[in-house]
């Protein structure tokens, strides 16, 4: 799989919960492909509905397309022989395209601006891991959900790393960590993930935030820090789980209801600040704490008793993947 | 918050237990086969690359980042 991948095909990873709704070309490429391959329309029939925005529909799918958006190949599965079958089945359909026959150059495109996410380059990445703790009363089932992780990225411009640490700053100081990227951590990242996606905590669902950092080594070169805290966090709200494809029930039918969801957790963590290049070269932070509830994507309705949750920070690697977006939407992201 | 059960209470986060929890929290995905493929992390490049190497696109889309959260 991973050979074929990688030497018969372009792949190509994307985000679609803002892609479906771009109203820019390449939105207008994605919908084109979806609409032949999750809704069966033509060739033509998805041409003619490709520049709509407003269209309401989840995009999700696996494709295989030439680049004109010729359908060759669709399989929403997670099952390995299922989709090399898929595969198979694609290339065996491109030696009779009728669509994208030579070589050609495509032209760079204007994104849509309410989703034109611009990486940070001379600012602050960190790679976040989550994860369920250990559970000595484990009564979770023995399958992917007692081994699942999940993972995601933040990003802190220039200005927001350079305000982390004070010019002045001198061993032992203690003093909070900067507002916009202390709720920026805490709404948009100290969040139950480990099995799904989930929506960022509303700022009422932040009942306690207190993050702190102190000055343990100060010289001309480098700043070392400390950072300590607490969070309380706890939302009130309607959420309907999936139910499972066998049950008898829909979304929406109440079948799987959860009303809160909550984390509660300590922070710890070691953080170095290089003075002469301006970057960080430590970010080492552990969040630890009882998490709780669940909502409609993250999978939990099975699990919705307190139980400890772990989440982790540290400077991200340099691989393409390294430079993935957070998930949020752009906006509340960077104004929370 | 809903009283915990006693066996699954508030984990210990000091000094001491910094790094073993750092370690079993940190993200994992580097050491994961899926990491393996040369994934293009935005449609459109992926397009323009498919169009000059004249090989047919693979399209992972998914609400959710496939190579970050989801």
């Amino acid at each position: 799989m991973i050979e074929l991948l990688s030497t018969r095909f372009i792949p190509v990873a994307a985000n679609i919960s803002h892609l479906q709704r771009q109203n820019d070309e390449e939105g207008s490429f994605l919908r084109l492909v979806s609409w032949q391959g999750r809704f069966k329309l033509s060739f033509d029939e998805a041409r003619a509905r490709m520049a709509a925005v407003d269209h309401g529909e989840c995009h999700q799918g696996l494709f295989v397309a030439t680049t004109e958006g010729e359908l060759l190949g669709t399989r929403h599965t997670r099952d390995p022989e299922q989709l090399l079958e898929m595969l198979g089945s694609a290339l065996e359909n491109w030696d009779h395209r009728s669509t994208q026959k030579e070589t050609t150059e495509v032209e760079n495109i204007q994104r849509d601006a309410r989703f034109a996410w611009v990486y940070p380059e001379d600012g602050l990445v960190l790679h976040q891991g989550f994860v369920d703790l250990p559970r000595p009363n484990d009564a979770r089932p023995q399958d992917w959900r007692s081994n699942a992780h999940n993972q995601d990225y933040v990003w802190i411009t220039r200005e927001e790393k350079l305000s982390l640490i004070p010019d002045n700053v001198a061993p032992g100081d203690s003093f909070p960590l900067y507002g916009p990227v202390a709720r920026r951590l805490v709404r948009f990242h100290l969040l139950d993930m480990v099995r799904g996606e989930t929506s960022p905590w509303t700022p009422e669902a932040v009942r306690e935030a207190d993050i702190q950092l102190a000055a343990t080594h100060v010289s001309p070169q480098q700043v070392d820090l400390r950072l300590s805290g607490h969070v309380d966090l706890c939302e009130y709200g309607e959420w309907c789980a999936q139910p499972p494809s066998y049950a008898p029930h829909k979304r929406g039918q109440m079948c799987c209801m959860m009303n809160e969801r909550g984390y509660e957790a300590n922070l710890l963590g070691h953080l170095s600040f290089n003075r002469i290049t301006g970057e960080f070269t430590r970010f080492n932070v552990v969040v630890s704490g009882i998490r709780w509830g669940g909502t409609t994507f993250n999978a939990r309705p099975d699990d919705t008793d307190p139980a400890p949750m772990g989440l982790a920070f540290t400077i991200a690697g340099t691989e393409a993947r390294d430079r993935t977006p957070p998930h949020a939407g752009l906006r509340a992201y960077f104004e929370a | 918050m809903p009283a915990p059960t006693l066996q699954n209470s508030l984990p210990l986060l000091t000094d001491t237990t910094f790094e073993t929890l750092f370690e079993a929290c940190r993200p994992k995905a580097s050491g994961e086969r899926w990491t393996q493929v040369p994934w293009i992390g935005e449609l459109w490049p992926g397009r323009q690359e498919a169009a000059r190497t004249e090989k047919p696109l693979f399209i992972w889309a998914m609400n959710g980042h496939p190579l970050g959260c989801v």
